[in-house]
């Protein structure tokens, strides 16, 4: 266990370095900055200035290991555009995204979990049908266009919820939080909605899947024939087993959820971090588009780890053979 | 054994991949085949003949004309023409737009998703086939890679390379590679064991020969049905990257760019704008995925009858 934990570990530490490199080489190669922000009419050696000043002028290597440096004491630059630290920008922009992951992965789970298991259960019913049906259909549906149908409904026709925007006046535990009023909550109902309905079709069809192929094994059929309730049968011998593949999955997606509130964001005018990486996109702001990508990944990296950690403990099988 | 519903077919044990294309069996038969069929056949009959359907060219700049913008459905102009589905903010024709963008949704993901496919095969063959430091090497990327979002992926892809269409194809496939290459190595890797490939190598056929010849075709079944699920995928993607705005040109809209155009006016209650290629953009994912799990089942079939 200890010795499996150590490797991915060292594993993370490793994918995290290459992801900087490729981040920072991709970035790094489009256009020049500099044309950007010095106006037109400048001179040559203004533009150079410019580009020193910005340490634009260095071998990309150099200006690399330059990053690297500064990336591991916090300092990923300054904004080209607002001229605050590229960290700062985004950290301040994070709470309110990761809000909007937390809630639309509370919400997947908190439905998906229930529904896929009752329609293994009950495999073949009309609900269990209607059931699997729906998560096709959400399966299929883009993200950005579920959030307007979402706004057509309850923003326009029926003027329940609020179109956008964010209203984190009410505090949870002295922290401005969209939960801590109910002003909050309307204005988070309908981004996490449409976030989470790609991930609640997804765990819908992992459970289900999962807990069909368990009811097939041996012990469960096993345990029917020793007169076990269907319930103690269901946490036991199924909950028990589909456990490690589902945490698997709920863990890389909650990290989708993260990257893909970039869509969100933008159709309820969030004020998250994904937002700030497509005006930084359009912008050309590198500093910006770095400390995004790579506090993602960072993230990502992190809940993969946690996630394999996690289910070392919890599944003795994956102990025994560390390579498959 | 019934309790448990129905008694399980044997299925390939494919690749679980995180978009969940690995599904099977339990998934409910909403949809007839046949529906499926005449919708695939209209939406891809309306994509090709989009020149000769078309009421109206969107992309004639010059015949949009601005006053002509944002009429409701089933309305006429003061030409005295009809627009079926309304028209957008250009005063573009819905209908016209829809059947356009419809080709290029269909085309950009189309070359991506065959980029992808190209250059997995190529991977995944050439991974099984060397072996050694090369597979190692090229699984890992594999592995490091899929365990990123493909949104994540395609969103620094653009932000290195910029906007277009081109750069979207590059986005999807450099995105989507790495689940072909997987399913090809895993595949290849079993064919390679088969007796077939033994006795081509004992007649000392060259090594293209070899695995072109019948070890890529041997492998081609689970990566059919993984492509279909991926060009669903990709035309997703497409639609979400020029939904916002980093994806094709607004002179030539897919349905992604066609949604965000109308998304703004969707506030205003004119949503049609919005609504209609959202519902093409949403009947051809459906398709798609629908088509590539049928695939599957018969791909499955076969290889439980071996």
């Amino acid at each position: 266990m200890g010795y499996s934990a150590l490797v991915r570990i060292v594993q993370s530490l490793v994918t995290l370095l290459a992801m900087s490199i490729l981040v920072f080489v991709a970035v790094y190669l489009i256009g020049n900055p500099i044309e950007l922000l010095v106006p037109p009419q400048a001179s040559e050696s203004e533009m150079a200035r410019a580009a020193q000043a910005l340490g634009l002028d260095q071998p990309l290597p150099l200006q690399y290991l330059h990053f690297l440096g500064q990336a591991l004491q916090g300092d990923m630059g300054r904004s080209f555009t607002s001229n605050a630290p590229a960290l700062t920008v985004i950290l301040e922009r994070m709470p309110a995204t990761l809000e909007l992951a937390i809630a639309a992965a509370l919400i997947a789970t908190g439905l998906g979990i229930p529904l896929g298991l009752l329609s293994a259960l009950h495999e073949g019913s009309r609900t269990s049908r209607l059931t699997l049906g729906l998560a096709t259909l959400g399966f299929a549906m883009p993200t950005f266009w579920i959030a307007l149908l979402l706004v057509m409904v309850f923003s326009v026709q029926l003027e329940w919820l609020p179109s956008g925007g964010r209203d984190a006046s009410g505090t949870v535990f002295g922290l401005g939080t969209s939960f801590g009023s109910w002003r909050g909550l309307a204005h988070l109902a309908m981004p996490a909605c449409s976030l989470a309905l790609f991930k609640l079709a997804l765990i819908i069809r992992v459970t289900h899947a999962a807990t069909r192929d368990t009811l097939r094994l041996d012990h469960v059929r096993q345990a029917h024939a020793r007169g076990l309730s269907g319930v103690r049968i269901l946490t036991a011998h199924v909950l028990k087993n589909i456990s490690a593949p589902l945490l698997n999955v709920i863990g890389l997606e909650f990290g989708a959820l993260v990257a893909f509130s970039v869509v969100t964001e933008t159709v309820f005018a969030w004020p998250g971090m994904g937002r700030l990486l497509i005006d930084a996109i359009n912008t050309l702001d590198r500093p910006v588009i770095v400390a995004y990508l790579l506090l993602t990944v960072a993230l990502f990296t992190l809940i993969n780890l946690t996630v394999d950690v996690v289910c070392l403990a919890i599944d003795p099988r994956l102990r025994q053979a560390p390579n498959r | 054994m019934s309790r448990y519903g129905r008694s399980g077919t044997l299925v390939a044990s494919g690749t679980p991949g995180r978009s969940g294309t690995g599904h099977r069996a339990g998934s409910p038969g909403y949809a007839s085949g046949l529906t499926i069929a005449i919708v695939a056949g209209v939406l891809l009959g309306a994509a090709i003949a989009a020149p000769w359907l078309a009421p109206q060219d969107p992309y004639d700049l010059a015949s949009l004309r601005l006053d002509h913008a944002r009429l409701a459905p089933l309305t006429r102009d003061e030409d005295g023409t009809l627009h079926l589905l309304g028209s957008d903010d250009q005063g573009r024709d819905m209908l016209s737009a829809i059947l356009y963008g419809l080709r290029v949704s269909l085309g950009v993901a189309g070359a991506g998703t065959a980029l992808a496919l190209a250059v997995g095969l190529a991977a995944g063959l050439g991974a099984a086939w060397r072996g050694g430091r090369l597979e190692a090497l090229i699984m890992r990327v594999v592995d490091l890679q899929l365990s990123f979002p493909t949104i994540l992926v395609a969103l620094m892809l653009i932000a290195a390379l910029g906007q277009g269409p081109d750069k979207v194809i590059i986005a999807i496939a450099v995105s989507q590679w790495a689940y072909h290459a997987r399913t090809v190595r895993s595949t290849a890797a079993t064919e390679l064991r088969r007796d077939y490939i033994a006795a081509a190598r004992g007649l000392a056929l060259p090594a293209w020969r070899i695995l072109i010849g019948h070890l890529l075709p041997n492998c081609l079944a689970p990566v059919v049905v993984l492509a279909t699920a991926q060009m669903a995928a990709a035309i997703s993607l497409e639609a979400t990257l020029s939904f916002l705005g980093l994806g094709v040109p607004v002179t030539r809209p897919s349905l992604g760019l066609l949604i965000a155009n109308g998304a703004q006016y969707v506030f205003a209650g004119q949503y049609w704008m919005s609504l209609w290629p959202g519902l093409v953009l949403l009947a051809t994912i459906v398709v798609i995925q629908h088509t590539g799990e049928q695939f599957g089942r018969a791909v499955a079939g076969g290889v439980s009858r071996r």
